[in-house]
């Protein structure tokens, strides 16, 4: 066929072809374990949300038929009593990880990498917590916040004398207790900005010093817009995971006082219940995903503005 | 070598607050640590709750954490498991990370969406098709069930820690490699692979923390006690009918020290994968 | 040089990986498969992968008695009679073969999920209902009706009986009452008498309250869900509810209500620092040091009491003359094995009601055994243990109560217990309106079992 082809596009032929067949293998182990790991529970996960699959037909869902596809759906958006609670939960940690787990970290990581006496120490400690697992990290907390053996108790009757009452059961004070147990512990993220915080070139930091941007002012104006790719995708990942809380739920509350989250209603539908609703499990679950692609675009979304806000006010700075 | 010069030009409210910073960091990371180790020595922890220091120091919780559990063999199981999953896991990824990362393809678009999606599919989601496909590789309660489970999870991290890494790598030097002969292949192993090694290892370290300190897949597909991994010693103290909270912390202890040693082991290479300085070079 | 090595190590633990999969599977065949046809092809390849099947048959049977016995000695008991059947069937031509696991109920709805069954297992929770409705679990009725093994199994005969079924028996009877510290309510002015009503009960608990030196009522929340469940047995018609599922009608009736919110002022009054979802994280301050009056707990709980308390510490039954008593899920076994495995496990649920072994599992595992023939008071007397004598004591009260009704959880199921938990223990924080939190729990449980 390519006979009459100089060999010149004859090279570039099998250039392209060995290109792709680079790309293709090189792509192919992580496909294919998305596909078998991910892809195919989705579509099940998707589907049988569709389907009335509980305890009278666990081996076969059944599709519940074009009039009534939506009733899983329904039940779980007005009947089901902890959907709503669980969703603004989810939601408002998924807010609280962007706004508030970020900057902090953030913070952090500016400290860090200023070269003063004992940073390196600190840094090598900070990463402790994050090695051990929620679970563990959960049953410390519970006893840290015990009102009869714990440490959070005697802290507020300073500030209320005579309080006794069980901070894990009042509707409030319990979301946020959950929230401390996990939320400042953010080691892997702190150092995951850290190490681009480093990467940022020492000219620009003259550059910017020779401008008089130093300390606080060059990390606002230089460095944070530096690493926005990074502090984006960490923002991400911290709203998605607190979006996933579930295990702080289980070891400190098991869901009282309003401290349900999705990814406990789903264990609660699926497995505690007696009645094993895998169809409504799934339909959470698919809200759940739903949510996560929410969330990317929101975060993108706010990034883009905001820097781009930033960044215009940067150069006004410098002028 | 320019080491002197930014210590001078940290002002005094700089300074201040970097220290607030630094102190917020240690009194966070600390507090739980040390109450738990602080715990951990006391005989009867309800008996002097708090930051009560122990009357006397009790190590029974320790003997016989390694006494009676064999720790050592979920030591081993945990290590194994976890360091060949990393392992594999670190290799598929670092391999697709790069071709997202530097090559323009039909689809890359989907590819990205589709690791990125990953991080919000909810374990409980996956929990039948992954072990009905466990069951029908005739794989069920082996190590290698739980090393491919790892494997195939926590894609999403890798791939972003490692992808930004390659973006960070000067296109330059590829394309040195190709002018000089080298394959796609032979591009990736000698010229980019070595260089982004210190953003796989961070990959790597986090990959294994997360590994070592999985429990809810490690308990469904693992039966035999004798394969079990580390967090299940922690579930082996919390049984219904006694709390033996003295053990119980002591085995917390045990259980995250490994870890911690292993970090302070790699502590080099995290300063290396952080510090970006071989891309630079 | 240096990634020549690094990929060298790759390979071989890639490799080894491999290696480490397939070939520890062969040793370790689940023979797991029974029931539903999927999952019977499944089986079938992998019965085929395995390298001669040894000839001989194996009768698998999962447990949950895996601790160590420094740290929990009854598991080994419990082992002890195991491992007995087994070398005494060991020349038979199945093999029983007991293993320990730690999650012995996701195992079982696990594979349920999958139309599985394990041979042969020892169930903690409920058994799930998907694996009686797909046909998966042997009807044991048959058996226990031919060889007159009613006595045997006790009251497994009755509370487990599906439909003219029996699905399960369990060794042993989740028995409860409560404890008391004589002592406790001595200083405050109280004797045991005064808890034989609810009214006296609440008196009691102000009593001890009123001491001011940090020793409170009980530790509530999961502890109180057993408080409702015996107010519920002390009027008819809360008896005849928990005689069936949870209903509508039940959810809405005077009974249900009137035991919730009497539990709740209870709880408020008790105070919310002496709440928790686990009642693990309180059992202390009444078994070791003392500072609560009463626990709500089963039988079992004589071996937890220190040895300092064991004077003062009495057990008793719940206000009215009520004791919980539920069978609950025990042994059960696989449909369709062959014959003489399903010969195998048979005999091993006989063996294990046997006199023998329930005397065993009285003494040794601090159970109340589920034979009626014992004379625990007997045998605790020939042990000679003061904390035997002391379960005795507790186990006879608690067989001999007016009343015994099933463990809510287990007629109701676990999520409506852990609904009624959590607005029990937000009603105990003080100020807490409990007629509306109630309401809220009702549409709750309708929505829950809807």
């Amino acid at each position: 066929m390519k006979t009459t082809n100089t060999a010149d596009t004859g090279a570039k032929g099998r250039q392209a072809w060995r290109r792709r067949g680079f790309i293709f293998a090189f792509l192919a182990p992580t496909v294919i374990a998305f596909t078998v790991f991910y892809l195919y529970p989705i579509i099940t996960v998707v589907l049988t949300s569709f389907c009335k699959w509980d305890y009278t037909n666990i081996t076969s869902p059944e599709f519940l038929g074009f009039k009534d596809m939506f009733n899983n759906y329904k039940y779980i958006f007005s009947t089901y009593p902890y959907f709503w609670e669980a969703l603004r939960n989810s939601s408002l940690w998924a807010f609280l990880g962007v706004f508030l787990q970020i900057p902090v970290a953030t913070l952090i990581a500016l400290a860090f990498s200023r070269k003063m006496r004992g940073v390196k120490l600190v840094r090598n400690i900070y990463i402790i917590p994050n090695m051990i697992s929620s679970a563990a990290m959960g049953m410390i907390f519970l006893q840290l916040y015990s009102p009869l053996y714990g440490i959070v108790n005697p802290i507020i009757q300073v500030f209320e004398e005579g309080f006794t009452e069980n901070i894990l059961l009042l509707k409030g004070p319990a979301f946020w207790a959950l929230t401390g147990a996990y939320i400042f512990f953010t080691g892997t993220t702190t150092l995951l900005i850290l190490g681009n915080i480093m990467a940022v070139p020492q000219e620009v930091r003259e550059a910017a010093m020779l401008d008089g941007a130093s300390g606080l002012k060059q990390d606002w104006y230089i460095v944070l817009p530096m690493i926005k790719d990074t502090l984006r995708t960490v923002s991400i990942l911290a709203a998605t995971g607190s979006f996933l809380i579930y295990n702080e739920v289980y070891f400190l509350t098991k869901g009282a006082a309003g401290t349900y989250s999705i990814s406990y209603i789903i264990r609660e539908l699926a497995i505690t219940s007696p009645r094993t609703q895998f169809g409504r499990a799934n339909t959470v679950a698919v809200v759940q995903i739903l949510a996560g692609l929410v969330i990317i675009v929101l975060v993108n979304l706010l990034y883009s503005i905001s820097f781009r806000r930033k960044h215009g006010s940067g150069e006004g700075g410098r002028k | 070598m320019k080491k002197q010069k930014p210590i001078k030009t940290i002002s005094t409210a700089t300074r201040i607050f970097t220290y607030i910073c630094l102190a917020w960091a240690l009194l966070v990371s600390l507090v739980p640590i040390v109450w738990l180790v602080m715990s951990s020595f006391k005989e009867d922890p309800l008996a002097r709750p708090g930051f009560m220091l122990p009357e006397s120091i009790c190590l029974d919780g320790y003997i016989s954490t390694f006494r009676d559990l064999h720790v050592m063999r979920y030591f081993g199981n945990s290590m194994w498991i976890a360091g060949v999953s990393v392992i594999v896991s670190m290799l598929m990824i670092s391999m697709s990370a790069y071709v997202v990362a530097r090559m323009e393809f039909k689809g890359k678009k989907i590819v990205s969406m589709m690791l990125y999606s990953t991080m919000f599919i909810p374990a409980t989601a996956l929990t039948y098709p992954v072990y009905n496909l466990v069951n029908r590789l005739n794989i069920y309660d082996t190590r290698a069930a739980l090393i491919m489970i790892y494997a195939c999870s926590g894609i999403a991290v890798s791939f972003i820690v490692i992808r930004n890494y390659y973006g960070n790598i000067p296109k330059e030097l590829e394309e040195a490699a190709r002018i000089d002969g080298c394959g796609y292949v032979q591009t990736w192993w000698r010229v980019i692979f070595p260089i982004a090694r210190p953003g796989i290892l961070t990959a790597a370290v986090l990959a294994f923390f997360n590994n070592w300190n999985e429990y809810y897949w490690a308990s469904l597909v693992i039966i035999d006690r004798n394969k079990m991994t580390v967090p299940a010693l922690l579930s082996t103290f919390t049984t219904a009918f006694r709390t033996n909270y003295n053990g119980l912390f002591s085995a917390m202890v045990v259980i995250i020290l490994p870890p911690i040693i292993l970090y302070c082991v790699f502590n080099k290479f995290f300063v290396e994968a952080l510090s970006g300085g071989a891309v630079k070079g | 040089m240096k990634r020549r090595w690094i990929s060298g190590v790759l390979t071989v633990a890639m490799g080894a990986a491999l290696l480490a999969g397939c070939g520890e599977k062969p040793a370790e065949q689940t023979g797991t498969g029974t029931g539903a046809e999927g999952g019977a092809a499944v089986e079938g390849t992998e019965t085929a992968s395995t390298p001669a099947a040894e000839s001989g048959e194996v009768l698998e049977f999962y447990h949950g008695y895996y601790h160590d016995e420094s740290e929990w000695p009854a598991a080994k008991v419990m082992r002890d009679i195991y491992d007995e059947f087994a070398s005494a069937h060991a020349d038979g031509p199945v093999t029983f073969k007991p293993i320990a696991v730690e999650d012995r109920d996701q195992i079982v709805s696990v594979q349920v999920a999958g139309g599985n069954f394990p041979d042969m297992v020892d169930c903690g929770t409920p058994l799930p209902q998907a694996a009686i409705s797909q046909g998966l679990v042997y009807d044991l009725k048959p058996f226990i009706d031919e060889n007159n093994l009613q006595d045997a199994v006790g009251i497994n005969y009755t509370q487990n009986d599906v439909d003219g079924h029996i699905y399960t028996v369990h060794d042993q009877v989740e028995s409860r009452g409560i404890w008391y510290n004589k002592a406790v309510l001595e200083k405050a002015g109280v004797t045991a008498e005064d808890l034989t009503t609810w009214e006296g009960f609440g008196s009691a608990m102000e009593s001890v309250r009123g001491l001011g030196d940090g020793t409170y009522g009980y530790a509530a929340g999961q502890g109180s869900l057993f408080m409702l469940n015996a107010m519920l047995a002390s009027s008819e018609e809360g008896k005849a509810l928990l005689g069936s599922e949870l209903t509508v009608d039940a959810i809405e009736s005077e009974a249900f209500a009137e035991a919730f919110k009497k539990t709740a002022e209870f709880d408020q009054a008790n105070g919310s620092d002496h709440t928790t979802e686990d009642v693990g994280n309180l059992m202390a301050d009444f078994n070791t040091s003392g500072t609560a009056a009463v626990l709500f707990n089963g039988v079992w709980n004589a071996s937890g009491i220190d040895a300092g308390l064991a004077d003062s510490i009495e057990p008793a039954i719940f206000p009215g003359n009520v004791s919980l008593s539920t069978a609950g899920a025990g042994l059960s076994v696989a449909n369709g094995m062959s014959e003489e495995k399903t010969q195998l496990a048979l005999e091993f649920i006989e063996y294990m009601t046997s006199a023998e072994v329930q005397a065993k599992i009285f003494t040794g595992v601090q159970a109340n055994p589920c034979n009626t023939t014992l004379d625990l008071n007997k045998l605790a007397e020939e042990s000679g243990d003061p904390i035997t004598m002391k379960l005795a004591d507790a186990c006879a009260q608690v067989n001999a109560a007016e009343t015994i009704v099933v463990n809510l959880n287990s007629v109701w199921g676990a999520d409506v217990g852990n609904a009624i938990i959590n607005a029990l223990m937000e009603s105990a924080v003080s100020g807490t309106d409990i007629d509306e939190r109630f309401e809220l729990l009702k549409q709750e449980l309708t929505a829950l079992i809807g």
